[in-house]
């Protein structure tokens, strides 16, 4: 027996692919952001060690707050990158199952509602 | 004290609910690792080396589209009059002094072996086509000294066939019970990971298809 296809199943694997995207794509910009942070931190303590003419003893009064942050915003960064490891798997395994079910459902001569009349962009960039 | 009763039952459901949790994934487990299993034997019955009268079948079919290549690519002729027909065993025994041709021989040409052009014979065309009992015994044998002492599976085309369908029946039944084991436990609250390569099939089945089945 060749079971029906539901189209409502179609659209929450579709939908669902386009949530794990938009969650990778948060997931980089906040890695993005954190990168950011901790290039500031760096470029902070460079500039105090410039200030003082060498490198500086991190528990030093002057140097101990700068050096905390930056040392937060470095795991801040591993935390967000590892973040966006797990959402990369999440989309590929969502892109995965969406592809299947899409192209099974097209073979099978059954559209989901909105994907061919809305413009989606196709994604071709790493996950990396 | 109610308090204390309230977080004791809450305790409990909560490690019921642990305990529910890892017996679905144990569930899941078992059904994929099957899946994984049939898959393999599968693959493993597709490309299953075929046994003795499946080889000499398969022999068989070879020698004769080969010997049909030949005839539609080579033209035997020891013809002395229009009337003449080929003759194998007088081509043969004139083989000697057979000469190639590389056009239709005219008539009363004499023996020629020809070749329509820009087409290639190799000897397994002639060999085809005169000695194909022979052809076909070698590769039989040539065959089976192969798969000798190989643990490789054979099966006949009928056991063949039998197997394929027994493993693809019971692969779409573990198919159609994992889509149906994910719906029932995202029903109850649980989340599942639907495998990458479930078969679409059920994964976009109607409830009440995947049920009926």
């Amino acid at each position: 027996m060749s079971p029906t296809i539901d189209s409502d199943r179609l659209d929450r694997y579709i939908a669902a692919s386009d949530a794990a995207r938009a969650a990778w794509e948060d997931g980089k910009e906040a890695l993005k952001d954190a990168r950011g942070v901790l290039a500031a931190e760096k470029g902070h303590l460079a500039r105090l060690e410039l200030h003082f003419g060498g490198r500086l003893d991190p528990k030093h009064p002057n140097v101990k707050h700068t050096v905390e942050k930056m040392r937060a915003a470095q795991k801040a960064v591993t935390a967000a990158q590892h973040r966006v490891d797990e959402l990369a798997s999440t989309l590929r395994r969502a892109r995965a199952l969406e592809t299947a079910c899409r192209d099974f459902a097209n073979k099978n001569g059954v559209r989901n509602r909105d994907a061919y009349d809305r413009p989606r962009t196709i994604f071709t960039g790493s996950l990396s | 004290m109610k308090i204390r009763s309230l977080a004791s039952s809450l305790a409990n459901a909560v490690s019921a609910q642990r305990s529910a949790a890892q017996e679905i994934q144990r569930n899941f487990d078992e059904i994929r690792s099957r899946i994984r299993e049939i898959r393999g034997q599968l693959r493993d019955a597709h490309s299953a080396a075929p046994d003795t009268a499946g080889i000499r079948e398969r022999a068989t079919i070879v020698v004769s589209q080969l010997a049909d290549e030949a005839r539609g690519r080579i033209y035997f002729q020891h013809l002395r009059t229009e009337a003449d027909e080929f003759d194998a065993a007088t081509f043969i025994k004139s083989a000697a002094t057979v000469s190639i041709l590389h056009a239709p021989p005219s008539v009363g040409g004499g023996t020629g072996l020809g070749f329509t052009s820009k087409t290639n014979v190799t000897p397994l065309h002639l060999e085809a086509l005169l000695r194909p009992d022979d052809l076909t015994a070698m590769l039989v044998r040539e065959a089976e000294a192969g798969f000798e002492g190989a643990s490789e599976l054979r099966l006949s085309t009928k056991e063949r066939e039998a197997l394929i369908q027994r493993l693809t029946s019971e692969l779409d039944e573990l198919e159609r019970a994992d889509e149906a084991a994910c719906r029932e436990a995202e029903s109850a609250g649980f989340n599942v990971e639907r495998r990458t390569d479930a078969d679409p099939r059920w994964l976009l089945a109607a409830d009440s298809d995947l049920r009926a089945a």
